[in-house]
């Protein structure tokens, strides 16, 4: 497993992982509502509910009890979403709105990638437009490289 | 939520102020020399070949992001790194890492348990028959 920086491109996070079962049985769990509430859900936020319309364009939501946790000072997370890519057992993308962003309306965007290997499927998750800023984006095409490696070098120094 | 950012902005730069500033490579530029130390807005805008009103308009830029601090020196604005706003946009994005690595692990130990569940469910129906 590995979790990645932001990458130098793009104002995007990158996780990886491997697991011993086939993409098929990896794709059923990111897409059932009923596998979903499962395993998508944390001691610190125990999930409350979980709905997917596992196709293109099919709408998810999910929420969760009262957690331990507090970011931007909501404890109470809810987080919905359209699936903008469906392709299985291959690929699952989906827009993120969630109610801990500083502005819950900005679209982020989740895209897991499975492929499959000899002992089972090696999982790309990548979690792209956490900076939330597509005016910037939109104006200053191109100025985005740099800007992780600047945030690298500040905080190691 | 979103009023609440609001007000936090109004006391302290948002995060979007910050990559705002940083979405210009020049005023990234301009913030990498000054990691070198302070500098006199008059030696930041020769090291650049852009126009002295242009640099001061991304000196400006940066001050309001709290990216830099101002000073005067005599007759001259001296500037100054202030790197504690990005300290704020990777605590940000760090909460991500953590959130999917640690749900990778769930789904990880999720799926393989009921693949192996499964699969010893299909070998004893295969005994049967």
């Amino acid at each position: 497993m590995s979790t990645k920086g932001v990458t130098p491109e793009h104002d995007e996070i990158v996780s990886e992982m491997h697991i011993a079962a086939p993409p098929e049985r990896v794709f059923k769990a990111l897409t059932d509502p009923g596998e979903l509430k499962q395993w998508f859900s944390s001691p610190d936020c125990p999930v409350k509910m979980w709905e997917m319309d596992p196709r293109l364009d099919g709408a998810y939501r999910y929420s969760t009890e009262k957690g331990s946790i507090i970011v931007n000072g909501v404890s109470e997370f809810e987080c919905h979403g359209h699936i903008t890519e469906f392709d299985p057992p291959r690929v699952l993308a989906y827009t993120w709105y969630a109610n801990w962003h500083d502005d819950s309306t900005r679209r982020t965007l989740v895209r897991v990638e499975l492929t499959a290997q000899e002992q089972g499927t090696h999982v790309k998750v990548t979690h792209s437009g956490l900076s939330n800023l597509p005016i910037a984006r939109k104006d200053y095409s191109g100025g985005w490289p740099g800007v992780v490696e600047m945030l690298k070098k500040f905080i190691e120094q | 939520m979103r009023e609440r950012s609001v007000t936090h902005s109004a006391a302290t730069p948002g995060r979007e102020i910050t990559f705002q500033a940083l979405a210009d490579p020049t005023r990234r530029a301009v913030l990498d020399l000054l990691r070198r130390g302070s500098q006199p807005a008059g030696q930041i805008a020769s090291a650049f070949p852009v126009s002295r009103p242009a640099i001061s308009k991304h000196l400006r830029l940066l001050r309001r992001a709290h990216l830099v601090r101002e000073h005067r020196e005599g007759r001259h604005r001296v500037y100054q790194l202030n790197p504690e706003p990005l300290r704020a946009v990777d605590s940000w994005i760090e909460q991500y890492r953590v959130f999917w690595a640690s749900s990778l692990n769930n789904l990880k130990a999720f799926v393989e348990a009921e693949h192996a569940r499964e699969r010893e469910a299909a070998r004893k129906q295969r005994k049967k028959s």
